[in-house]
C-alpha cells in the first residue's frame, strides 16, 4: 500500500547552537520553548552526570564547540569533572546534545525518528570519515539517518536562498555561498539549473572567522582604556567583559558608522570609548584578505569542473577578477556577514553586475525580528525539492572487487575532494584524484569489477569504455593500474587492458 | 446512522460525502459500523442516511474495487458471502496534500495510484474548510513603545514565524501579513489567525517581549554604568535600526511644523511654524513600504 511521505526536517547541529526547521516552520528548540535554538554546550555536573544545553552554560567550566572534535579529528576532549580534569570521549557528549535535541523536537511534535525525514547539516570540507562519523553520532543519538541525509552546509545555505528567490533568474546561472560564521568560513560555488538542480562545483573551509575578529577588536580596545589586565583582581573577568563590549560593537557597527562601548566602574572605572567602523575594518583587514584568497581558490576549482577550462596553468594563474566574473549571485550566510565590511570587500571583487544577498531571510520578509542564522536548518528542511550533486566531492564510493577474493577495495571514498587544495595553489599541472596500484594490494595478476556504491539516494550514472561502470570488468595488472577521476567528472582506467575513457552522466557538464 | 436534530450528523456527512466520491464514502460507512458489513448491509446504509438505492447500487463496483485496494480493509470470506471490515490497526490514511505527494513521486501500483488520486478528487471537491470564528489574540507586538532590537552577539534571538508555509519557500521568520505595533494596534483578520497555530502566535508575542525586555535591559546597564545620554540613544537607536525602526526627529531639534509628519502638542499649530520635537516618532522600513509607527510630537 502507498506510504506516507514523511516530512523533511533540517537539523543544523551548529558550533555554536543546534537548530531545527521542518518545511514550514522553525522549531523552538529552546528550553520551554522560549527561544528557536538551543546551546551546543556541555559539560558534567558535580555529581558527574553530562549535561547539555542552557544548563550546560551554567557550569563553571562548560565545552564549547564540541562540533570542532569532528572537524580536528580529535577523539578526546578535557572536561572538568569537579575533583579532577580528565579526557572524555568527544562522541559521547555530542551524543547527549543531540539525544537532548532530539527529544526537545519530539516532544514539540516533529518526527525527527521518523527514518527518511532528518536533513543534517556538515561542514563542506568534512571527508567521507568525518561524515561517517556524524552519522554514527546521530544514529546513537536517535536519529536514524545515513550517509545520504547530509547536506554540506553551504548547499543549505543556498538552498534556503534559492527557496525564498522571486526574482526572475536564467534557467542556469552561478552562486558563490560565502558562509562566515563564529568558527569556520565555508565557500562553495553552486551550479543551479532550473531552480531546481544545485551542483556543488566548489568547496572549500577555513577553521577561522567572527572569534578571531572578536578578540582583535577586544585586544585594541584594551589597548585604547590604556589598563593592564594582569594587574587586576581578576583579569579573566575583565577580558570577559572586553569581549562582551566587543561583540556588542560588532554588531552596532553593521548599521552605525560608530558605536560606544560603555564599561563597568569593576575594572575600567566607568570609562565610554567611541569605536569606529574604519577601526574594525582595520581590525578585520587580514582576515578578510585571507578570506578573499580562499574565494579565489574556490573560484579556481569550480573553473576546472569545466570541460575545457583551458590549461590548468592558465586557471591557476587567471586574475580572480576573471574568475569571479562568472558568478551571477553571491549568497552570504553565516553571523559574520553583517559586518559591512564583508560587503565591500566582495563588491569590490565580483564588481557591480553581481547580485550580493543574505541566504536568509527572503528580501520581502516582513518580520520585527528577523534571524539570519536559521538559514542552515531552513535550508536543510528545503534540500529534498532541490536535486543535488556533488562534483567536488561526489557523493559515492568506487571498489574494486577482486574474482576468487572476499571484500573490496576502495578506490575512491565518498567526499574526497577530486581537487586537492595544494596543487591548485601551486598552479599543478596535473590535477584529478589518482590511485595507482600503491596502497592497494593489488594481486599480480588476475580479473576483477568495479562497483559504484551511491550516498545520495539515487544511482549514479556512469560509463567507462562504453560500458556502465558499475561491474566494468577490471584486467589486473599492478604495473599498469590507474584509476583516475577528473574534477569535471571524467573518469579514466588503464589496466591490463588498456585504457578506458568515461563520464559521470548527470553532472552539471559545463 | 443517527440524526441529530438542528446539528449536522455523521449521516448527512456520509451522503454529502457520497455525492463527491462514493468510494470514500462507502468507506465511512465501514469504519464507523465497527463490524464486517456485506455489499447489501453497506448499500442499506446508505439508503437509511438518504442516498437513493439505485445510485448506491450503480456506485458499488467502483466502491468495491477501493475496497480491495485499501490496506485499511479486510475482505472475509463466510459462506460464499464477503463482508468487509474495517481495520483500526492500519496506518492513517494519507492526507490530501500527502496523497499528491506519493503520486508524484511515483513508484505505485496501479491500485495505490487509484486510492490517492481519490484521496485528492475528494479533497478538491470537498474544498476549502470553513474559517471558523476569529482567535481572540493578536499576533501582533505590543503598543507604545516599540520592541527592543536583538539581542547582541551570538545565537540571535528568534523571529515570528510565517503566517502561510508555502511548500518550496522557507518559512519565513514573521507575520507576513501582520501589522506592527502602531498607535491603534490592529490584528490579524481572522483568515490570517486561522491559519497560524497557537504555538507559532505564541512565538510571536515571545520575540516581541524579547526585544522589549532587551532594550529596557540595555538602557538600564548603561545608566548604571554611567554612560554618557548621547550613548544611551544612540544604543537605542542601533537597536531600533537592525529592526528596521528608523527614528523621525531627534528629540530637542528644532523644525518646521508639517501635519501630515508631525503630531502637535496643541490643536492649531500652522503648517510652517517652528517647533521643537518634543518626542521623537519611528517609521517601519518594510519592503515595499514604510509604516509610520508614531509621528514625531512636538511643541510649538
Amino acid at each position: 500500500m502507498a506510504r506516507s511521505r514523511v516530512p523533511t526536517i533540517g537539523f543544523d547541529f551548529g558550533t555554536s547552537t543546534t537548530m531545527i526547521a521542518t518545511e514550514s516552520e522553525v522549531v523552538s528548540l529552546g528550553r520551554d520553548g522560549r527561544t528557536r535554538f538551543m546551546p551546543s554546550v556541555v559539560g558534567y555536573d558535580a555529581t558527574g552526570s553530562v549535561v547539555v544545553g542552557e544548563d550546560a552554560e551554567l557550569l563553571d567550566v562548560p565545552i564549547f564547540s564540541i562540533k570542532r572534535a569532528i572537524t580536528t579529528d580529535r577523539q578526546f576532549v578535557r572536561a572538568d569533572m569537579v575533583t579532577r580534569t580528565k579526557d572524555v570521549r568527544a562522541d559521547t557528549l555530542m551524543v547527549a546534545l543531540l539525544s537532548e535535541a532530539v527529544r526537545r523536537a519530539t516532544e514539540a511534535g516533529v518526527p525527527v525518528r521518523s527514518r527518511g525525514a532528518v536533513r543534517l547539516g556538515c561542514p563542506a570540507m568534512w571527508t567521507g570519515e568525518q561524515r561517517r562519523r556524524l552519522v554514527k553520532i546521530a544514529n546513537r543519538a536517535g536519529l536514524p539517518v545515513k550517509l545520504d541525509a547530509l547536506v554540506d552546509e553551504p548547499v543549505a545555505a543556498g538552498i534556503a536562498w534559492l527557496s525564498g528567490d522571486t526574482a526572475p533568474r536564467p534557467d542556469r546561472f552561478r552562486v558563490l555561498v560565502f558562509d562566515m560564521g563564529g568558527g569556520t568560513l565555508d565557500i562553495a560555488v553552486l551550479d543551479v539549473r532550473d531552480r531546481r538542480d544545485v551542483a556543488v562545483l566548489a568547496a572549500i573551509g577555513l577553521p577561522q572567522a567572527g572569534d578571531a575578529l572578536d578578540e582583535a577588536i577586544a585586544s585594541d580596545l584594551e589597548s585604547m582604556l590604556d589598563v593592564r589586565l594582569d594587574a587586576l583582581d581578576n583579569p579573566e573577568s575583565a577580558r570577559a567583559e572586553l569581549r562582551r563590549e566587543a561583540r556588542r560593537l560588532k554588531l552596532e557597527l553593521s548599521t552605525e558608522d560608530e558605536a560606544p562601548a560603555t564599561f563597568s566602574a569593576l575594572y575600567f572605572n566607568s570609562a565610554e570609548i567611541w569605536y569606529s567602523r574604519e577601526r574594525l575594518e582595520a581590525a578585520f583587514e587580514r582576515q578578510m584578505d585571507e578570506a578573499v584568497a580562499a574565494v579565489g581558490l574556490a573560484l579556481r576549482a569550480a573553473k576546472l569542473t569545466e570541460r575545457s577550462p583551458g590549461s590548468i596553468h592558465t586557471v591557476a594563474h587567471a586574475p580572480i577578477e576573471q574568475l569571479a566574473a562568472g558568478i551571477d549571485v553571491v549568497v552570504l550566510a553565516g553571523g559574520m556577514t553583517h559586518v559591512p565590511y564583508v560587503r565591500t570587500r566582495l563588491e569590490e571583487l565580483f564588481g557591480p553586475t553581481t547580485e550580493i544577498v543574505h541566504a536568509y531571510p527572503p528580501a520581502d520578509d516582513r518580520s520585527l525580528v528577523r534571524s539570519p542564522e536559521l538559514a542552515i536548518a531552513v535550508g536543510l528542511a528545503q534540500a529534498d525539492n532541490f536535486g543535488r550533486i556533488n562534483m567536488y566531492r561526489p557523493a559515492l564510493d568506487i571498489l574494486l572487487e577482486i574474482d576468487d577474493r572476499a571484500g573490496a577495495i576502495t578506490l575512491y571514498e565518498a567526499f574526497t575532494p577530486l581537487m586537492d587544495q595544494g596543487s591548485l595553489r601551486r598552479g599543478s599541472s596535473d590535477i584529478r584524484y589518482v590511485r595507482t596500484a600503491r596502497g592497494l594490494s593489488l594481486p599480480r595478476s588476475g580479473t576483477g569489477k568495479i562497483r559504484v556504491v551511491s550516498h545520495n539516494g539515487s544511482p549514479v550514472r556512469s560509463t567507462l569504455g562504453g560500458r556502465s561502470l558499475d561491474g566494468f570488468p577490471v584486467a589486473i595488472d599492478p604495473e599498469k593500474f590507474e584509476f583516475s577521476l577528473y574534477p569535471y567528472g571524467r573518469i579514466r582506467l588503464v589496466d591490463a587492458a588498456g585504457t578506458h575513457e568515461g563520464q559521470f552522466e548527470d553532472w552539471h557538464l559545463i | 446512522m443517527t440524526r441529530s436534530g438542528g446539528r449536522r450528523g455523521s449521516g448527512d456527512a456520509i451522503a454529502e460525502l457520497f455525492a463527491t466520491s462514493a468510494p470514500e464514502a462507502v468507506l465511512r460507512v465501514l469504519r464507523e459500523s465497527g463490524r464486517a458489513l456485506a455489499k447489501s448491509e453497506i448499500i442499506d446504509q446508505l439508503a437509511a442516511v438518504g442516498v437513493p438505492r439505485a445510485r448506491a447500487d450503480k456506485a458499488w463496483s467502483q466502491a468495491q474495487k477501493r475496497l480491495r485496494q485499501d490496506s485499511r480493509v479486510i475482505a472475509e470470506k463466510d459462506r460464499q458471502i464477503v463482508r468487509y471490515r474495517w481495520n483500526p490497526q492500519s496506518p492513517p490514511a494519507p492526507t490530501p496534500a500527502d496523497a499528491l505527494n506519493l503520486l508524484v513521486e511515483g513508484r505505485l501500483t496501479r491500485g495505490e495510484r487509484e486510492a490517492l488520486a481519490e484521496t485528492v478528487r475528494a479533497a478538491l471537491a470537498a474544498g476549502p474548510p470553513a474559517a471558523p470564528a476569529p482567535a481572540a489574540s493578536s499576533a501582533t507586538p505590543p503598543t507604545g513603545e516599540p520592541a527592543a532590537a536583538p539581542p547582541s552577539p551570538g545565537p540571535s534571538s528568534t523571529a515570528p514565524p510565517s503566517t502561510a508555509p508555502p511548500s518550496t519557500a522557507p518559512p519565513s521568520t514573521g507575520p507576513s501579513k501582520a501589522t506592527p505595533a502602531t498607535a491603534a494596534p490592529s490584528t490579524p483578520g481572522p483568515a490570517a489567525d486561522d491559519m497560524v497555530p497557537a504555538s507559532r502566535l505564541r512565538q510571536v508575542e515571545l520575540d516581541a517581549a524579547r526585544e522589549l525586555a532587551g532594550m529596557a535591559i540595555d538602557v538600564e546597564e548603561q545608566v548604571a554604568k554611567g554612560a554618557s545620554g548621547k550613548a544611551i540613544i544612540h544604543r537605542v537607536r542601533a537597536r531600533m535600526k537592525r529592526l528596521r525602526l528608523e527614528p523621525v526627529g531627534r528629540a530637542g531639534e528644532e523644525v518646521t511644523f508639517d501635519r501630515t509628519q508631525h503630531q502637535p502638542m496643541r490643536a492649531g499649530v500652522p503648517d510652517g511654524a517652528r517647533v521643537l520635537v518634543v518626542r521623537p516618532g519611528y517609521i517601519w522600513r518594510l519592503p515595499g513600504e514604510d509604516l509610520v509607527i508614531e509621528k514625531p510630537v512636538v511643541q510649538d
